[in-house]
């Protein structure tokens, strides 16, 4: 899990050590949920998106300066990483991103926040709505998401599902793709169950979204190109990522008692 | 001075139950000797073991644990004893290490030139086991003493 001042320290150092606006900062730790790394800020939905009334609350630090500023009659704050974040960043890098991302895992994350970190609020906000659907004029786009990963995974997961794994890679490649279906079907059936008629999802757990835009842009793909040749670290790596996100009070966790009752 | 093969090891490992399958399988599951390894490692006070080590030992103690019981999600449980097993055996420091020898041609011959009508097959120790046999061999010590359930060695134990 990266703390509070690791994020920050992370996305300002990818950011080229500033990112000039609340929202655009939001936008950019929020990014790395989208690669399933635990944060310890928490995030909710409102009409901007994911928001952590943390961040937004935040002041200097150590590790990053605030600064205020006004513009066109309003005040923003702008966010710089000093030389202790930058070294804190570097160790985050090393240290904790290389244990929860795989090596492309890491070069896209990277570019990623990069590219979010430059942008305006505006911009970085409808970057993120569009990217995770949550908008309910993007229902039907969410639906499709959510049907179409659960049908991926389902096609995936029915010429293993009564094979006994030979091989210690297969154990890791079955594990992960049976985890990643039993996962599908609880978003599709439960945490998403009736969304068409929903209105927006003040009270969201994000983790559902991130959890199906990760399984359709990054998961399978990456199973898929793991069926002829699976490497057994790599497959590892997904595998204890994609249990750990769900760790803290998720209900498709295997640390719920519940939980062979919840995916039948 | 007493080894242990690999497959002893493994059984001497008890696996906790992740909560979402208690309701099927128990709190903890262990092999059947468990108990009896467990005893035996609190008379020693050093155990030797050979490496390195096989995937297929714990793929068939991942296996072997289960039992042939069925749930769903089984593939994740079979991940989950792997995990376990393979921490398990990275936890072993204390152990005092033996190599295998490769060069282990003598053995073999030894065994092909001394059948006995085992069960198993092939009918004589397979080339990890003669590994073993050789690299005991050449390790300096007294008094050795080796711990297997593997037929291979109860069936050659006079040979041996």
């Amino acid at each position: 899990m990266l703390a509070k001042n690791e994020a920050i320290s992370l996305v300002l150092f990818l950011g080229k050590g500033t990112i000039n606006s609340t929202v655009t900062l939001q936008k950019s730790v929020a990014r790395l949920l989208s690669y399933l790394i635990p944060l310890e800020y928490e995030f909710k939905l409102n009409k901007y998106g994911s928001d952590c009334k943390e961040i937004r609350d935040m002041s200097s630090t150590e590790w990053y300066d605030l600064e205020p500023y006004t513009w066109k009659g309003g005040t923003g704050r702008k966010y710089q990483i000093t030389e202790k974040g930058r070294q804190l960043a570097e160790e985050v890098l090393q240290y904790k991103v290389t244990k929860l991302l795989t090596v492309e895992e890491t070069e896209l994350m990277k570019e990623e926040i990069e590219d979010v970190a430059s942008m305006s609020a505006d911009e970085a906000s409808k970057d993120e709505h569009e990217k995770l659907l949550v908008d309910k004029e993007d229902r039907h786009k969410l639906i499709y998401r959510i049907n179409n990963v659960h049908i991926e995974l389902l096609d995936l997961h029915e010429p293993i599902k009564n094979t006994e794994p030979k091989t210690l890679e297969e154990i890791d490649l079955y594990a992960l793709i049976e985890y990643a279906y039993y996962l599908s079907k609880f978003i599709k059936e439960i945490r998403f169950k009736g969304i068409e008629q929903t209105g927006y999802d003040f009270e969201a757990d994000m983790r559902d979204y991130y959890y199906i835009e990760y399984l359709e842009t990054k998961l399978i793909p990456e199973i898929k190109l793991s069926l002829k040749n699976p490497d057994e670290k790599k497959l590892s790596k997904l595998y204890s990522k994609l249990k750990a996100f769900g760790d803290e009070g998720y209900k498709f966790s295997l640390k719920n008692p519940e939980l062979m009752k919840l995916i039948q | 001075m007493i080894a242990f093969d690999e497959c002893s090891i493994l059984h001497m490992y008890k696996f906790k139950v992740p909560e979402a399958y208690v309701k099927i399988y128990g709190e903890e599951i262990t092999f059947k000797n468990h108990k009896q390894l467990t005893i035996l490692m609190g008379k020693i006070k050093k155990p030797y073991r050979f490496v390195p080590g096989l995937g297929n030992n714990v793929h068939k103690a991942i296996f072997e644990l289960i039992g042939g019981q069925t749930s769903m999600m089984a593939n994740v449980f079979a991940k989950e004893i792997k995990n376990g097993l393979q921490d398990f055996l990275k936890g072993l420091k204390e152990w005092e290490e033996i190599s295998r020898n490769k060069d282990c041609e003598d053995v073999q011959t030894i065994f092909e030139d001394n059948k006995q009508p085992l069960k198993k097959e092939p009918k004589i120790p397979e080339k990890e086991d003669c590994e073993i046999i050789a690299g005991y061999r050449d390790y300096e010590g007294t008094n050795k003493i080796l711990i297997s359930e593997d037929e291979h060695f109860w069936g050659y134990k006079r040979l041996i």
